[in-house]
């Protein structure tokens, strides 16, 4: 299981108070606190958007979650509140990918994977590979999952709040899910 | 497990930086331009702003015909010297936007950001340096002491608010919007919408080829990827009044009308690549001209009729349409025929089951 990233017990609920207010200062804190995850989680569910394509729906997002604030009760849920609009933000926008994608096999580019840095191993980059092939060949709704489950840390309770889906639901999928990896490993 | 360690491998790999203060104050800025009362205002300023720059690429304007902001643009004397700046970060292929303005970097071009306003007001200064190939802009109006600025080598272009294109070397503007006026020395030349400066001196519209440049295919892709469908839709539209015959161009078209709802436009594509392109491109303009034509079942017919007379992949798929294109022109003998041959040929396929199920309902 991968380390969920460390949290504070609840930072976020003056901030949140704070634009409820219509101070939108507070919004920059949390996106500080808050826009990497999202942007890791984007980039990881939906590749194909590449970092500079995750940043952008980042971004779209924060400014989203600024108009849903009047429905937003702050209970501590704010992270799996911003997943759960990144979710849907990216699945609208996959299925306008329709020809991204067709083009991009058309060109040959790898519909994922964005680590180039050179100094990485190759034993690290086939690892990285080898879990984007898995990923890549499962459906989308485990995929999401095993990124919201596994990599981003959420909870069962959490993961399925953000699907809108019950924790049975979530169960099986992980289920398969690691099923596929194991099979890929 | 060994996937465990490398799907913690994956997610070390895959981990974005959290945003800067800069990136969340520029954010907030964003939100800020939202929420303002204006901003509607804003949004359809830039729109008229991108909407004239289309039809000025499109339909040059008459210089008597257009009235608008000024830019200018200094030669190398009138040119203040540069504050220092640090490592400036450079703009991606495509579209990018800087606070309300858009710029556009086409392939190989490179945009760099000196400093870039935190938001729209007195003292909000952007400046862009152009350090290779070509870049368009779309400014929105500056208030009195905010700027824009693009610096292209000994050039400078200061924007209060039109939209042009800056190619690097050698040196040219080429104004869509607005009004241009470009200083050197004790001399002046004032460009407007549809005109360039070029060579040290204005080319009026007559003398601008009455052709936009044509886009590389490659670029139209790029514009394509980029949500750019509009510029991506001229773009190609130039290529085709260069050379209606151009085959990428018009796959590339049928592409962009389908993903645009543009039905008709999407086929009207695909019947030109049937007509022009080679026997194999041909081959899959007919299957997509069809899938297109699912409600048109005569014109289908006849697309899959001559896909089938060559057999290859989508046969089964092709022959299952066709089945279903004369049912549904009421020839139900020769679609339950149809339905049979896919079922004989392509006894595996998933056609096949589909075929099984239409004739039982028959």
């Amino acid at each position: 299981m991968v380390k969920p990233p460390a949290h504070h017990e609840d930072p976020d609920a003056n901030d949140v108070r704070l634009l409820q207010d219509g101070d939108l200062r507070a919004l920059a804190p949390l996106y500080e606190r808050y826009g990497g995850e999202v942007r890791s989680m984007l980039l990881r569910t939906s590749p194909a958007l590449g970092p500079e394509g995750a940043d952008d729906l980042a971004q779209e997002v924060f400014l989203t979650f600024i108009d849903t604030l009047d429905r937003y009760q702050h209970q501590g849920k704010l992270r799996s509140w911003l997943y759960g609009i990144a979710i849907r933000k990216a699945r609208a926008k996959r299925r306008g990918y329709w020809l991204r994608s067709a083009l991009r096999r058309e060109h040959g580019v790898a519909a994922s994977g964005t680590a180039t840095a050179a100094d990485r191993t190759a034993e690290r980059v086939e690892a990285r590979e080898r879990i984007s092939a898995a990923l890549d060949a499962m459906p989308h709704t485990q995929r999401e999952v095993v990124v919201l489950r596994l990599i981003q840390g959420l909870t069962g309770e959490e993961t399925a709040r953000v699907l809108g889906i019950s924790e049975n639901a979530v169960g099986t999928r992980l289920h398969r899910a690691r099923q596929a990896l194991e099979e890929g490993a | 497990m060994s996937w465990e360690k490398d799907l913690q491998e994956y997610a070390d790999q895959t981990r974005m930086d959290a945003p800067t203060a800069v990136e969340s104050q520029a954010l907030v800025a964003r939100a800020r331009r939202r929420s303002s009362p204006s901003r509607r205002a804003t949004t359809w300023a830039l729109v008229a702003v991108a909407a004239a720059a289309l039809v000025a690429v499109l339909w040059p304007p008459t210089p008597t015909s257009v009235e608008g902001p000024l830019v200018q643009i200094d030669a190398p004397s009138a040119v203040p010297p540069a504050a220092p700046s640090d490592a400036p970060r450079h703009l991606a292929p495509g579209r990018n936007e800087l606070l309300v303005d858009v710029v556009e970097v086409l392939d190989g071009s490179r945009v760099a950001v000196l400093t870039e306003a935190a938001e729209k007001g007195p003292g909000a200064h952007t400046r862009l340096r152009l350090d290779e190939g070509r870049a368009r802009f779309e400014v929105a109006t500056r208030t009195e002491g905010a700027s824009f600025n693009v610096e292209a080598g000994e050039y400078q272009v200061r924007v209060v608010g039109t939209a042009f294109e800056v190619i690097r070397a050698p040196f040219q503007v080429k104004v869509s919007s607005g009004v241009v006026e470009v200083l050197q020395a004790a001399q002046s030349w004032r460009v407007r919408a549809g005109e360039r400066f070029a060579d040290g001196r204005v080319h009026l519209p007559e003398e601008v080829q009455s052709a936009p440049p044509v886009p590389e295919i490659d670029a139209l892709r790029t514009w394509v990827i980029g949500g750019q469908l509009l510029e991506a839709q001229a773009g190609l539209q130039a290529r085709l009044d260069a050379d209606h015959r151009d085959v990428e161009a018009r796959t590339l078209g049928a592409q962009l009308a389908t993903k645009l709802g543009q039905r008709d436009v999407a086929v009207g594509h695909w019947e030109k690549v049937i007509q022009y392109g080679s026997e194999t491109q041909a081959q899959r303009a007919r299957y997509e001209a069809a899938v297109l034509l699912a409600s048109a079942p005569e014109k289908a017919e006849g697309h899959l009729r001559a896909f089938l007379k060559t057999r290859g992949p989508l046969t089964a798929d092709a022959r299952l349409r066709l089945a279903k294109a004369l049912l549904a022109q009421g020839k139900a003998q020769a679609g339950k025929t149809e339905l049979q041959r896919v079922i004989q040929d392509h006894p595996g396929a998933t056609p096949a089951r589909v075929a099984r199920e239409l004739l039982q309902a028959q």
